[in-house]
Formats: structure tokens, sequence, C-alpha cells
């Protein structure tokens, strides 16, 4: 049942140890939220996973295969693919060709020698981009300049992105990082909406307690790399540990 | 036996020159990359300055071709010595190294790395095109100082295991490391060499922690100039001088120089300079057609199989 | 203040509606897109072009030139050679403009091909041949040159390419000098005629315009044939992944896609035109040497060149090469008014507008023939045409 699953993953740089022994699993159709103090290796563990990093320890499955070692265009093949804090996205290129890229990448894999093929033949892709674009309103602006787009619409055009890669397990780092509580209200109910028509499973970094307690199944709550709670909203909410580690900080 | 002691020998002694050259040029331009992000491909042009600002203090030079020739002035030179080209060279490569930051390379600091490379390019190409137009685009011979310190040193000494060396050649090797070690200790021992070194690590987090940051910014080019300056006044005492020598014998040697040595690494650098200027000082001396080659390839290896470099602590170029 | 995020380009001529500044590495929108992509437009266009130019550059430029007194009209081998480099900066381009990836060793291709083609036609003296020769040695040095040197970016990328162009170098003119004649240069090109000899490359087929010679005649086609190319490849899948490659390479990675093969790809592909061109001016110089083939001054004259041109559009570059080529053959033997003859300075003033157009006016020459046409046929303001910016290659965080 569990789709993605962590063992005793390890990242150290010098003498500094980011992740630690960090075992957790993420079940297919959840969402699971990964919290914790600033410096607590959120970041560090969501870019192990995703390949960016190499683990020094540990391993990571997913779908049933051995991911640890693998490049980060190859795990996102794999099916896994990641959102960004900030919007990264194509600046010069259309609204449409930023999805398209992702959506053609899931079509026809890593790399293909197909520098001859028009790329007005491949259906599956615009149909994809087409739909990705409608499912965050943005089909309306697919011509306009992806740079010229007000920051609200550039984080959605971000998920599009993300989605059009048509993962399995959708990572997502800290999407509401800096949004307004509207704009916020927002993406979570895109998030959610996302979630029930593409049967999506999430893995997602968040500071706003409100929201992770909204949407996630589970959450589990590191700290200065290591795991301290795991656990159901409640479970998490009632531990000592996390209370101590947010001494002073965000309000559960 | 004897025979190839005094081969080694002299190739070690070679390579020590060589290698200096090497070394100043890539600790200029590690600490320009390093602390600023800048990516400079007129770095080499800085070499030829100095080159051609010491034959010019040097001695008097016969010119016969270019734009001063042409309208009647068939030498330049002041017949200064060599004591006054290690002074003045460095000056004007301090002096052209703050131009060159506040005029070319301040403007783009927030352009993309392909602009930075293209305008240097560029500003290398007009100094290279000025230089061959207006001094003359021929070959002219090294510089070979007969006395320095008022002392003949035209006569070759006798060394151990190597013979007869000029022993001019000895002092300007003294010359060169006596500024590299000087800019070692600078750059590990006092203020300044602090911030660059902080720099070199993390130019963002000195900036935030409030230092000022621009003020050294033309600090460090202009240093770095003149380091590459006065490489160029010692590569003019071993080999011809030439407009296209910035490129050929400073440029990619710099950058070679810091790929081997370490991105960020004054010790690098100077590490790398060394073992690069010993291969072609080798090679040179063996197999002379292959020497450019084989130091290519050689770096080439090195980036494959140990791309950090010797003391580099991120990879090169990431 | 340095350290702001990097959306504003310092300096960037203000160009209605675009954002993130303008950059002399950018590459190519989409307006044109949907004429650009009907592949027989784009070829019926460029035959057009090709059939007036050297009627234009030697006939009517001679003419003009006659009636104010100063010689400024090309001469017949001219047209050739503009083309030939125009071949080489519309491949080099793709791994600039579109890629963002700035190589110094083109040189190597351009002349490995050019030596390759040269011995081969001393076995077989068929032009045609020769060409496929030429670009197949050029293509497989790429693979390992690009291999290694992609994998550092940035300045590193350009200083190995560099670095790998001068041993090439150094290679011809020292020890390789048994297969190249060294220093002499090698001259012992066998071929002077398509077709098993039947058809002479210096005939003029046409009686009264000999300014179209048959080598101008295969020129223009291989010129074509490199174009349509290119043009597929623009609008191919590969046209959208280098130009993302070339905006945001980090993002490239994480939507699946192997950023080294592509690159790579890119790489091998440039070489490929670099190869074509190389063989082309073998067969057009019918000589070859060191400095002209491998040289670094050749590799960065092609990136003068390019960026002279616009590294905004497939075509642009070719621009370039033809105001690059004019300026070196021409403009530099001619007495002009007020400046008097500019001779060797050629370069430096070469130099000099290179540097203008990098710092000022990104879009380069073709950016503002563009720009003309478009307020000449009253088009409004915004990023239409084919234009636009930053490829800031995905650093930047």
């Amino acid at each position: 049942m569990s789709l993605l699953h962590t063992q005793g993953l390890t990242k150290q740089f010098g003498g500094l140890v980011a992740v630690d022994e960090v075992s957790f699993a993420v079940d297919s159709g959840e969402t699971r939220a990964v919290i914790g103090p600033n410096g607590a290796g959120k970041s560090t563990l969501i870019n192990c996973i995703t390949g960016a990093l190499d683990p020094t320890a540990g391993s990571v499955e997913f779908d049933g295969d051995d991911i640890t070692d693998r490049s980060p265009h190859e795990t996102v093949q794999s099916g896994i693919s990641k959102s960004f804090q900030t919007a990264s996205i194509f600046p010069t290129m259309t609204v449409r060709e930023n999805v398209q890229i992702a959506a053609l990448a899931s079509e026809h894999g890593s790399f293909r020698f197909d520098f001859l093929n028009r790329l007005s033949g491949f259906d599956g892709v615009h149909e994809t981009t087409d739909r990705m674009l409608e499912s965050v309103e943005l089909l309306g602006d697919a011509d306009v300049e992806a740079g010229s787009l007000p920051y609200g619409d550039k984080r959605r055009l971000e998920i599009a992105i993300a989605l059009a890669s048509e993962p399995k397990l959708l990572l997502m780092d800290e999407p509401t990082a800096g949004m307004s509580p509207d704009e916020t209200a927002a993406t979570v109910d895109l998030v959610e909406q996302l979630q029930d028509e593409l049967d999506l499973t999430i893995l997602i970094v968040e500071h706003d307690m409100e929201i992770i307690f909204q949407i996630a199944d589970r959450i589990l709550v590191l700290n200065r790399g290591g795991v301290i709670a795991d656990g159901t909203p409640t479970a998490v909410q009632d531990s000592e540990a996390v209370q101590e580690a947010y001494l002073g900080g965000v309000e559960l | 036996m004897m025979i190839l002691q005094s081969q080694i020998a002299s190739i070690l002694l070679n390579g020590l020159q060589q290698g200096a050259i090497y070394a100043l040029l890539g600790i200029g331009l590690t600490i320009i990359l390093g602390t600023m992000e800048f990516l400079n491909l007129a770095h080499g042009a800085l070499y030829l300055v100095g080159a051609y600002t010491g034959l010019i203090v040097f001695q008097e030079t016969a010119l016969t071709n270019g734009l001063l020739y042409n309208s009647g002035i068939t030498s330049i030179g002041f017949e200064g010595g060599f004591l006054a080209a290690i002074v003045l060279v460095p000056i004007v490569g301090f002096a052209v190294g703050l131009l060159m930051e506040r005029f070319v390379a301040e403007p783009f600091y927030d352009r993309p790395e392909t602009d930075q490379l293209l305008v240097t390019f560029g500003l290398a190409l007009i100094l290279e095109e000025t230089v061959k137009n207006v001094i003359g685009g021929n070959t002219f011979q090294s510089i070979a100082p007969s006395t320095v310190f008022g002392v003949n040193v035209s006569q070759p000494v006798s060394l151990p295991l190597v013979g007869l060396f000029p022993s001019w050649r000895l002092i300007i090797i003294g010359f060169a490391f006596a500024v590299i070690g000087l800019t070692y200790l600078a750059i590990e021992r006092t203020d300044f060499g602090l911030v660059v070194q902080a720099g070199t690590r993390d130019s963002e987090m000195v900036r935030l922690l409030g230092i000022k940051i621009n003020r050294s910014y033309s600090l460090v080019f202009a240093l770095g100039a003149a380091l590459a300056a006065f490489a160029g006044l010692i590569g003019a005492s071993i080999q011809t001088v030439s407009p296209q020598i910035g490129t050929t014998q400073a440029l990619v040697p710099a950058f070679l120089t810091i790929v081997v040595g370490g991105a960020g690494s004054v010790r690098g650098a100077i590490a790398g300079g060394l073992v690069l200027g010993v291969i072609l000082s080798a090679m040179t001396q063996t197999y002379s057609q292959w020497a450019q080659i084989v130091l290519y390839l050689f770096v080439a290896l090195m980036l494959i199989f140990r791309p950090e470099g010797l003391f580099g602590t991120a990879e090169v170029g990431e | 203040m340095t350290g702001d995020p990097a959306d504003d380009a310092a300096g960037a001529v203000p160009d209605g509606g675009t954002v993130a500044g303008e950059t002399a590495g950018g590459s190519g929108g989409s307006a044109l897109a949907g004429l650009r992509e009907r592949d027989d437009f784009v070829v019926i266009g460029m035959a057009a072009a090709l059939v007036a130019f050297p009627f234009l550059l030697i006939d009517v430029l001679g003419g003009v030139g006659d009636a104010v007194g100063l010689s400024v009209g090309g001469y017949s081998g001219l047209p050739s050679l503009v083309l030939i480099y125009g071949i080489v900066v519309i491949g080099f381009n793709l791994l600039l403009g579109y890629t963002g990836l700035l190589s110094f060793g083109h040189a190597a291709f351009f002349g490995s091909a050019a030596y390759a083609a040269g011995l081969f036609s001393q076995v077989v003296p068929s032009p045609i041949l020769m060409v496929v020769v030429g670009t197949l040695v050029a293509t497989l040095l790429a693979w390992p040159i690009g291999f290694v040197s992609i994998r550092r970016s940035g300045v590193y990328f350009a200083v190995l390419t560099l670095t790998f162009g001068q041993a090439l170098y150094f290679w011809a003119l020292g020890p390789g000098s048994w297969l190249t004649d060294g220093d002499d240069g090698f001259s012992g090109i066998e071929a002077d005629g398509l077709f098993l000899g039947a058809l002479p490359l210096d005939a003029e087929p046409i009686p009264m315009l000999d300014s179209y010679t048959v080598m101008y005649a295969f020129t223009a086609v291989v010129m074509l044939v490199g174009v349509w190319a290119a043009n597929r490849i623009v609008n191919s899948p590969y046209g959208l992944i280098l130009e993302a490659l070339g905006e945001n390479e980090e993002r490239v990675e994480f939507v699946g896609l192997n950023v080294f093969r592509y690159k790579l790809m890119a790489f091998m592909i440039s070489a490929v035109f670099a190869g074509v061109g190389g063989a082309m001016f073998v067969i057009h110089e019918q000589y070859i040497h060191p400095t002209t083939g491998l040289y670094w001054i050749q590799s960065g004259d092609f990136v003068i060149m390019t960026v002279l041109g616009g590294t905004g559009s497939l075509v642009g570059p070719v621009l370039g090469a033809l105001v690059f080529e004019y300026v070196a053959n021409v403009v530099s033997g001619v007495s002009l008014p007020v400046v008097g003859s500019i001779g060797s300075l050629w370069r430096f003033v070469l130099g000099a507008v290179f540097v203008f157009i990098v710092w000022v006016f990104p879009r380069g020459i073709y950016g503002a023939f563009a720009d003309l046409a478009r307020y000449a046929t009253g088009g409004g303001g915004g990023s239409g045409g084919e234009e636009p910016a930053a490829a800031d290659g995905g650093e930047r965080e």
C-alpha cells in the first residue's frame, strides 16, 4: 500500500548531518505532510527523494523500485514530480509551451532523437497540455509570455507544469510560501480539487499549520534532521516532542 | 644518470618559472571569480597589458608596423630597466583593473553569464586589436635584463645538477615567488584577505553581513588585474611578446590552473599553477610538439576523474 | 544594488512589453510560428533571397560603387563565402541562442571537416562526398569534446571548448603535420567539378551574369538544405527543449528530460553545421591552413557573426556573417570618406560593434531590421516578431 518508502535515509554535508536516519512511508492516495522548524532538513529530504542530492546512506523505494541513486530526470520518469517553492518557469516562453514541455517529457521519455519530427504532430501532448491548463484555469492565458503573468498565476503555472508530468506522487515544496490568505485558500482548494480529479498522492512540505491540519492525512515532523513525530494530525498535535520543538514558533 | 638528473633539475627550474606565471594568473582569476562570480574572459588581456608595459618600460623597442610606426615613431620604450618594470607593471595593471571593474564589470554583475562572457570577450578582442594596430602585430623578443640592482646578471650561474642557468632568470623566479608569497599572506592574514576568502565561499552572506563589498569588489578586481599584469611581465621574460599571447599564453592556462587547483582556492591556484608549469616544462624539453596537447589532455582527465580539483570544495563550474 | 533578483537586466534597451530584459544570449519566441512551421514557405522564401543575393551584392553594389567612386561591390567569391559562414552560424546559434551554451571551440569542427574533406578529395574527387565525409569527421570529433566540456557549465564550458580547439590546432601544426602539411597549409584538393567533374565549379552557366557560378549554386543548395533542417529542428520537440534549456536548465531536468544528453545533441548538431561549412570552405578556397581553419580566432569570429546578426532568430546570424565578411573583405580595402581607410582596423571596428550589441542592443542587426519592418508596417508595441529575450542560463536562483 505504500507508494513511497524511505529507509534510514541520511544526508551528511561534511560535519553537518542534515537528514538523520529518516524512515517513513507515503501511502497511495493520501496527502502526507512534512513539517518542522527552519533547518529541520525538510528541503534536503525532498532533494534526496527527487535525486537532486545523493543520500549518504539509506534508501528510497517508489512503487516497488529502488530509486535511491536515480538522477532527477529519471525520478520524474518513474512517476514523482516536484513543484518548486518559487515558481520555476520558462519566462520568455508562452504559458502553453511551459506546460507542453512537461507533457512532452511525460509522453516521450527522457530523451529521443526526434529532432526532425513536427511538434505539432504530438496529439497526446497537446491534449494533456490543454487539460492541465484548464485545471489551473490558465487556458485563457495560454499564449501569453509566462514571465509577464502576475505572481499568483506563475505559482499556478508552476503546479500545472509539475502535474503535466502525469506523476503518481506530487511533491510540493512550500506551495503557499509568501502568499496572502486569499491566495493560500485558493491554492488549497486547487490542490484538493486536483487530488480528486487526478487521483494523486501528495507529499507536501509546509510551514502553514492551518493548511496542514486541513488537508493532511498524516504528518511527519522533523527536527534537526531526525524524525520526532509521525502520525495523524491529532497525534502530532498532542506530541510533547513536537510542542517542544515549536516552542515560540508557529501556533499549532 | 647524471644527465637525466640534470635534465630533471632543469625541467623543475623552468617549471617553477612557468608555474609561477600560471599561479599568478590563477590566483587573480580565482579571487575575482570567487568573490564576484564575474566571468572574465578579459583576464588574458591584462596579461597582455602587463607584457607590453613591461617591454616598453624595460627597453627601447624598435617598431616595424602599426599606427605609431606609420606616423613616424620608429621605436618606443624607456630603457627603464627591469626594476622599473617590476614596480610599474603591477601599478598599471592595478589601474586598468580598477577601470575595467568600474566601467565593464559593474554594469554586468546582474546580467546573465553568457553576457558577461561575451562582453569580456569583446573587450579582450578590442584590446588585442588595439595593441596590434598601434604598436604593431609582430613578435617582440623576450626581455632579458643585464643588470638588476646594479648587479651584472648577464653571466650565467653554475648550478649544481643543472649546469649553467641565466642568473637573471633566477632573480625573476625569486621575484615571482616573492609576490606569490606576499599575496598568499595578504589573503590569509589580513582583514581584507579575510573578506576575500569569505567572499569566495559565500559572497551573498558577506553582503548580508553588511560588509562594504562593493569597495572590496574594486580592490579584488584590481588586485587580480595587477597579478595578471605582473604575470605578463614574467612571461615576457621567457617567451616572445605578440598580441595573441593574452589568449594563448594567459587566458587558457589561467582557467586550466583553477580547474586543476580547484575553484575559489588560492592554495589551489598555486598548486595547480606549479603542476601545470612543470608538466609544460617537461614536455617542452622532451616532446615539445606535444607540449600544449598533453597539458590540455591532463586537464581533461582532471575534469573527468577529480572535478573539484586539488583543493576545491565544490565542483568546478557548478 | 547588487543582490537583487535577476529579473531586470541593467542597461537593457526598454522595448515595450518584454519583462525579463534582453540579453545577447536570448532565444526565439513563437509569433511567426505559423508561417515558419510551413517548411515550404521557409524554403521558398530563402531560395528567393539566395537567387537575388549575388546580383545584389556584386552587381548592384558594384554599380553603386561605380557611381560614388568607391569599390563597394562584392567580389565574385564573396556570396559563396558568406553562405558558407552562414551555414556554420545557423548551427552555432542553435547552441548559443537556443540552448544558451557559448562555445569558443567550433573552429575544431570547421577545420577538421575542411582537412578531412580535402584529404578525401585525393581519393574520390567528389565535392558532394567531400561534404559528407568532412561532416562525419566533425561530428565524430564533437562527441568526445562535447562529452567532456558539457560536464561543466558557463565559463568553464567556454574555456574547455577553446582548449580543445587549440589542442587540435597545435596537433595540426605539429605532430599531425604528416597529414595536414602543418604550417604550409593543405592545398592538394582534387575536386573542381560536381558530378565527377562534369560541372566545373568555376563555370558561369548564365551568360552575362558572371556573378553566378556553379560553386555558388552548389553553396546555395547546401544552404537551403541547412535552413530546411534547422527549421525542422526548431519546430520539433528539440526546438522547445533547447529553448527551455536556455531559460531554466534546472526545471528541464525536473520535468523529466535528460539535460546532459540534450545539451550534447545540441552541441553535436551545431558541429554538423560547422562541419558542412568547413567542407564547403575547403572546396571553395581550395586551400586550408591551421590558422584559418582551427585557430581560436576563427571560433571567436563565429561568435561575433552570430551575435552581430542576432541570436534571437534562426536566420539572423546569417546577416551577421554577411556584415562580418563584407567588412573584412570589402570595407577594409576601401578608402571611406571622412574616416579614410580602416584597413587592418576592421577587426577592431567589428569588435566594438559587437560589444555595443551585447551591451545595448542584443537583438542584433536582424533584430534591428525586424523592428524597423514592424514599425514601418505599423505593427504595435509588445514583443511580437521573433525576438525576445532573456535566456539566463537557468543557473540563477
